[in-house]
């Protein structure tokens, strides 16, 4: 452990370059609200951190006594966040000039990024909450950034004060692990636990811990917040809330919980393991009733939550590869929906079931890609949604006993849920004309053909939106991902080495 | 890459390239294009046949997944011969009379031809694959194919359904499979089935080998329609006939079957396999016939007959499996003939339903009906047409000189061994093969004669019918022509086709008892007055009258169930989650968050509390505690009674107030225990925070009485003493954990250590100084904040002013 040398300052590049330009975003003239050079900023500085911390990739370093560690684990997730706020900015262009505060929209997710970069580095338990408090503080505004959106203040506001209660149960259990151990270095805290053996103080932590993280990644029971935030805000940021932040809290899961919880791994793992079922069961159950397709991505990201914390309560190298898998999968998913999502809104007034109605005639290409990512996100191969699933099940398969049972619900899921993603597919390409979900209250569910073709010709300026280009972003890497997974599978594999701790 | 992948991946790689043709080149019609495809691929696989067939396999590897142990191996042998050959030309056949059938003006022609190339492709890769992880990709994708081929008239609502239920059920058979592959992977520590089969020994006394045999028969079982999964298939024929032809009879369903052999020399043998295998072959056997019999839709009724029949093959694999008991010797010998017979019929069900497929295709093509009860007398106007229908269902029925009576003739060999067999058994149960499938051939044989006379012969209604029927053109002649005249070849032939690739295939299903060049039985029509064909005639004989006297007796069928069918089941069950979704949305997603707080802190209750209780966590050491005396208790009780005044309040500055009493009594305490300051600060934020809450509260609607059940409150009221139990046990052990030493070594050294007097002040600018200064920054912070919100407020001020 050494102090900082001018040489170690090049592996906060990224990060600088983020902050900077963040504060420059922020400051630039309000005056031209077309302006596109926020979104340039913006853009410029994500690319720029992303080839900086490409660059870094195979080396390793800890820095600034241990606060800040440099290894392929944290250069992954750093490059995996970088490029989901690369795929967010440039889907909500056309968002950003829409509303009053597009800078700071910009600003904001940069913000918040820099936070979710910091997360895989952190190495002491202050950095990591920092890290992971940046990203929430600076997330908290995002649902009311349209003021036009009404709805978007019931959303902002349960997202604070949810935000803010888990922020409390987490530094409470963290303080505990801190009382127990005397210190914040997890890698110190690791020999410290294993040296003081079975304390049931830890015990505690663990509830306080788990129940905080639990709210930021909405497993259940603290998912209630999720399906309301996710509904109210505007798309781009539910999408930027789902995909991308909600991950990071999965970051400093895997990270805080393998490093502090090593001698009550059993007792970890029930808990985890019960509260994954809960979650994926919960999830898809309920996913399966919504007709407000924001709404049922809400829930099925829930149930995904579940299956990455099966990943997590197996605790095996493989398993934290899949976690990490998943995590990469889901965010593309996530993501590339929601952006398609928003296009289907824009073109049709709303997100209901109603509105995907013979979407592949009024937009085959969004149809296509949407498509696509529901397949993936059942976890029908040969997308990158299966595969994280498929490395998590092979774990759980590879330790045997009771983890079988976990593997086996997750399955059983990933069947249930299909029922509700094929419905949205039946809906795009089979329903012609709105049959079956005739919601007489909204007038856009009975679709003749004839209005179509003539919706088409009105539509075929929005074609080129910044929402589609999102989607399509991520159809592609998920199909490509999906296709040849080893490489992001032997990187997940060994980024997984580096944290877990034996 | 070898050219073997190549095979897989051309109708991948077409599949991408048949939207530009169809754009661009609209005169000609697309299947002309897509048609070499299958064909080239179908004289490339051929070629391979003298190289199986003298070798026993050919296996190809690329890298895929190296990191999970995953690679694309490819493995021909006779088996995946067989079917590649099978999936290949009738590929072709199907594409060459899709050209005649569909409409190249009115079709949507790319989505059809984009969806036969991923489905070709794809089972193709399921069949080739020798990684099982690779074959379950494959196989997901043939659902996927096979759900939008049974949806491409997705204007029928009957289309959309079926074409759900088989996505559901297949997927959901294919996760099971999945399940009993990463089973058989545990196990193993391998994903490549020539290696699983050389473990066989490791993996029968392994206690997971009945799951993954559960697991992965399910997939098949799935996949093949066997019962009580049948019901996909029927509701499937809503797919355009040449798919029907292609998907649901000759190709896709028959992977299960595929699965089934392949995986029978790493299960079979023993008693649990056997059972499964053959009875449920069993079972759908008789009851895919029977039901056929009933239908009056031709598509429905060749679709139970393709229930009927895999479930045949089914059976028949699993009497072969018994082979596997005896091992090498005389015992075993005639099993293998079950076998032999399995993959005979599988190819022989393969030319003649798809002939009676595409017959169908062009009786509903030409006429505008499919149902039996409007069409009559086609004999004469499409005689050709006739004469390939009579091939197709006489060969099903089991008649001479059609393959489908060699096959058939085996199938009896096959069940009256069974009756004598003395394990698993069956000296009990054994007798009851040659009894069910005979009955259930009487009833194929029905139905292949209501097949063809009703509709060909009997009375000609041309009023009943949409078009006028005339013969069909040649295009679409030519398919069901070929696989008519191999129905007829088969049959004087059969042994061209045993050497070439029915023993491949036997050495491919039971590796170790059947060698390249070992005898296998000879296949003859003729071996004197055998049981066998006295069964046949009886068949025939049974058939015949129940055919001639149908009209009377089929009143029977009414007399079945109809509100207990499997079908219901499937939709009720569908219908039934949905409620549960429903139930359990409206019963907890309320939208307050008060209400999500209970869930919350039940939570927190039953872990914190668990923990404390069942871990032994909760640990009171009274020892460093002072004396408590009168002012402390009356103090407590004060607070007590202010928080009970928070409680029941009616009204908000009650309870606000009530709170305020709670805080200027947390002040007291401090008082009492010597600590002015805090005191100080306890008092100046009480006040605050009690003027502000009544200031807000001023703008907040009145308070309302809430109305919620008795349960509701007594559940709040359990939580709540929940939570004050858990924080007060928490507090104690808390005290009671001692595990560092106490930070009272700053006041002891602070005026050694920072020359300072006031040891407050030692701390916060000496020991913890750099803690205070980012207590500053956040002051700076939020004071900045505060700026913002004040200036925020004026110029909105302002902008109101000057509109």
């Amino acid at each position: 452990m050494e102090t900082l040398t001018l040489q170690d300052l090049q592996f906060f590049l990224p990060e600088v370059i983020l902050i900077t330009f963040a504060f420059v975003v922020l400051f630039i003239s309000n005056k031209n609200k077309s302006s596109l050079l926020p979104f340039h900023l913006a853009m410029g500085a994500l690319l720029g951190a992303l080839i900086f911390t490409i660059t870094q990739l195979g080396s390793e370093a800890i820095l600034n006594f241990g606060t800040v560690e440099i290894n392929t684990f944290s250069l992954l997730l750093k490059i995996v966040f970088i490029i989901f706020s690369i795929i967010t900015v440039w889907g909500s262009k056309d968002f950003a000039i829409s509303i009053s505060f597009g800078k700071e929209y910009y600003g904001l997710i940069l913000f918040a990024t820099v936070g979710l970069t910091m997360l895989g580095s952190a190495g002491d338990l202050i950095t990591l909450f920092i890290a992971f408090e940046l990203t929430s503080i600076s997330t908290y505004a995002l649902p009311l950034i349209d003021r036009s959106n009404e709805r978007g203040r019931e959303a902002a506001l349960k997202y604070f004060l949810n935000g803010a209660f888990a922020t409390g149960l987490v530094l409470f259990g963290l303080s505990l692990v801190y009382g127990l151990t005397g210190t914040v270095l997890l890698k110190e805290i690791v020999p410290i636990i294993a040296e003081i053996g079975y304390e049931p103080m830890i015990v505690v932590a663990l509830a306080f811990l788990v129940a905080g993280f639990g709210y930021k990644m909405a497993i259940v029971p603290f998912h209630l917040w999720a399906p309301d935030v996710y509904e109210g805000s505007p798309t781009p940021v539910t999408s930027f809330l789902a995909g991308v932040t909600k991950k990071g809290a999965f970051v400093v899961s895997l990270k805080i919980l393998l490093a502090t919880l090593i001698v009550i791994k059993i007792q970890v793992s029930i808990l985890l393991g019960t509260l994954a079922i809960l979650t994926m069961t919960v999830g898809n159950v309920v996913a399966l009733m919504q007709k407000n397709t924001k709404r049922m991505l809400a829930y099925s990201s829930i149930a995904h939550a579940g299956n990455i914390l099966v990943g997590l309560a197996i605790i095996t190298e493989l398993s934290v590869a899949g976690s990490i898998l998943h995590i990469i999968a889901h965010g593309l998913m996530t993501i590339g929906i929601f952006f398609g999502i928003l296009y289907v809104s824009k073109i049709r007034g709303g997100y209901d079931l109603g509105d995907f109605i013979g979407l592949r005639w009024v937009a085959p290409w969004t149809a296509f890609g949407l498509l696509i990512i529901l397949l993936s996100l059942a976890g029908v191969p040969p997308f990158i949604g299966f595969w994280g699933k498929m490395v998590i099940v092979v774990s759980a398969f590879e330790l045997g006993n009771w983890y079988m049972f976990l593997a086996l619900a997750l399955v059983l899921n990933s069947a249930l849920s299909l029922v509700y993603y094929a419905r949205v597919i039946r809906v795009m390409y089979m329903d012609n004309k709105g049959v079956e979900f005739n919601m007489a209250t909204k007038q856009n569910t009975v679709i003749e053909t004839r209005e179509i073709t003539a919706a088409t010709k009105e539509i075929g300026k929005l074609r080129t939106s910044s929402y589609n280009i999102a989607l399509y972003v991520c159809v592609l890497l998920i199909t490509v991902t999906g296709l040849f997974p080893e490489q992001l599978v032997a990187i997940s594999r060994e980024a997984a080495r580096f944290i877990i701790p034996w | 890459m070898s050219l073997l992948h190549w095979v897989i991946f051309t109708p991948f790689l077409f599949a991408f390239i048949v939207p530009f043709i169809y754009k661009y080149i609209r005169p000609i019609h697309t299947g002309w294009f897509v048609l070499p495809i299958p064909a080239a691929l179908f004289i490339l696989v051929a070629k391979h046949i003298p190289q199986v067939a003298t070798q026993g396999q050919l296996r190809e590897t690329i890298a895929w997944i190296p990191s999970l142990g995953i690679n694309f191996a490819i493995n021909l042998d006779g088996l995946s011969l067989i079917f590649g050959l099978l999936i290949l030309g009738i590929g072709a056949l199907v594409v060459l009379y899709s050209i005649y059938y569909l409409s190249k003006e009115k079709e949507a022609l790319h989505n059809f031809y984009v969806y036969l190339l991923l489905f070709m492709g794809a089972m193709l890769g399921v069949v080739f694959s020798e990684n099982i992880i690779a074959l379950y990709m494959f196989w997901e994708l043939t659902s996927i194919a096979s759900f939008l081929l049974i949806a491409y008239w997705y204007q029928r609502k009957g289309s959309r359904y079926g074409a759900q239920k088989a996505l559901l059920i297949t997927f959901f058979g294919g996760l099971c499979m999945l399940a009993g592959f990463l089973f058989l992977g545990k196990i193993t520590g391998t994903y490549l089935i020539s290696e699983i089969i050389l473990q066989v020994g490791q993996v029968k006394g392994h206690p997971g080998f009945l799951p993954a045999m559960v697991l992965i028969l399910l997939g098949a079982f799935t996949k093949s329609a066997q019962f009580p999964f049948h019901i996909w298939l029927p509701d499937a024929m809503e797919a355009p006939t040449p798919i029907s032809a292609y998907l649901h009879s000759a190709t896709m369903v028959k992977a299960g079957i595929y699965i089934i052999a392949r995986f029978t020399p790493v299960f079979g043998g023993g008693q649990q396999w056997f059972w499964l295998v053959s009875g449920v072959g069993l079972i759908t056997l008789f009851w895919g016939s029977f039901s056929a019999v009933r239908q009056v839709d031709l598509k429905s009724m060749l679709a139970y007959s393709t229930i009927s029949q895999l479930g045949m093959i089914v059976c028949l694999l699993g009497l072969g499996s018994v082979a596997l008991y005896y091992g090498p010797g005389e015992g075993g010998a005639f099993y293998i003939t079950a076998i032999l017979a399995a993959v005979f019929h599988l190819i022989n069900h393969s030319t003649f339903k798809g002939c009676l497929f595409m017959v169908v295709g062009i009786i509903d093509h030409e006429t505008g009906t499919r149902d039996i009860r409007r069409l009559g007398g086609l004999m004469s106007l499409m005689p050709i047409t006739f004469t390939l229908a009579v091939i197709g269902s006489f060969s099903m029925a089991g008649l001479p000189p059609f393959n489908g009576f060699l096959s058939k003739e085996m199938f009896f060999t096959g069940i009256l061994k069974a009756a004598q067999m003395d394990i698993f058994n069956m000296q009990t149960w054994g007798i009851l093969f040659p009894i069910i499938g005979w009955l259930a051939s009487i009833f194929t044989f029905v139905y292949c004669m209501l097949l063809v006379f009703k509709s060909f012969t009997g009375k000609y209604y041309p009023e009943k019918l949409e078009k006028t029927p005339h013969e069909a053109p040649w295009g679409m002649l030519l398919p069901p022509l070929v696989l008519a005249s191999l129905v007829v070849l088969f049959f004087f032939f059969p042994n061209v086709l045993a050497n070439y690739l029915l023993q491949p295939a036997l050495v491919a299903i039971l590796p170790g008892l059947v060698g390249l060049s070992s005898e296998i039985e000879i296949i003859a029509p003729w071996h004197g007055w055998t049981p066998e064909l006295i069964m046949t005639l009886g068949v025939i004989g049974i058939g015949i009258g129940l055919f001639l006297t149908f009209r009377s007796w089929s009143k029977l069928y009414t007399y079945l169930p109809q509100r207990f069918t499997l079908n219901i089941l499937y939709d009720q069950l569908l219908i039934k989650t949905e409620d549960i979704s429903r139930k359990m949305t409206k019963g907890y997603m309320s939208g307050f968050i008060r209400d999500y707080l209970l869930y919350i802190f039940s939570f927190l209750v039953v872990t914190v509390g668990g923990a404390l209780l069942f871990l032994d966590s909760f640990v009171y050491d009274p020892t460093g505690n002072s004396t408590i005396n009168s002012y402390e208790i009356v103090l407590a009780i004060i607070m007590l009674g202010a928080a009970l005044m928070v409680l029941f309040a009616q009204d908000r500055v009650v309870a606000i107030i009530g709170l305020g009493t709670m805080g200027y009594v947390v002040a007291m305490f401090f008082v009492v225990f010597r600590a002015p300051d805090l005191a100080l600060t306890q008092l100046v934020v009480e006040t605050v925070t009690t003027v502000m809450f009544l200031l807000c509260f001023y703008f907040l609607p009145r308070l309302e009485k809430e109305k919620v059940s008795s349960s509701f409150q007594a559940i709040r009221v359990v939580i709540s003493m929940g939570v004050g139990v858990v924080v007060t046990a928490l507090a104690l052990s808390a005290q009671g954990n001692r595990l560092f030493e106490p930070i009272s070594w700053f006041f002891e050294n602070s005026y050694e250590l920072a020359g300072a007097n006031n040891i407050v002040n030692a701390i916060l600018v000496d020991f913890r100084g750099f803690d205070t200064m980012l207590e500053i920054l956040v002051f700076c912070i939020a004071g900045l904040g505060v700026y913002t919100l004040i200036k925020l407020g004026l110029t909105r001020r302002k902008q109101d002013e000057s509109k």
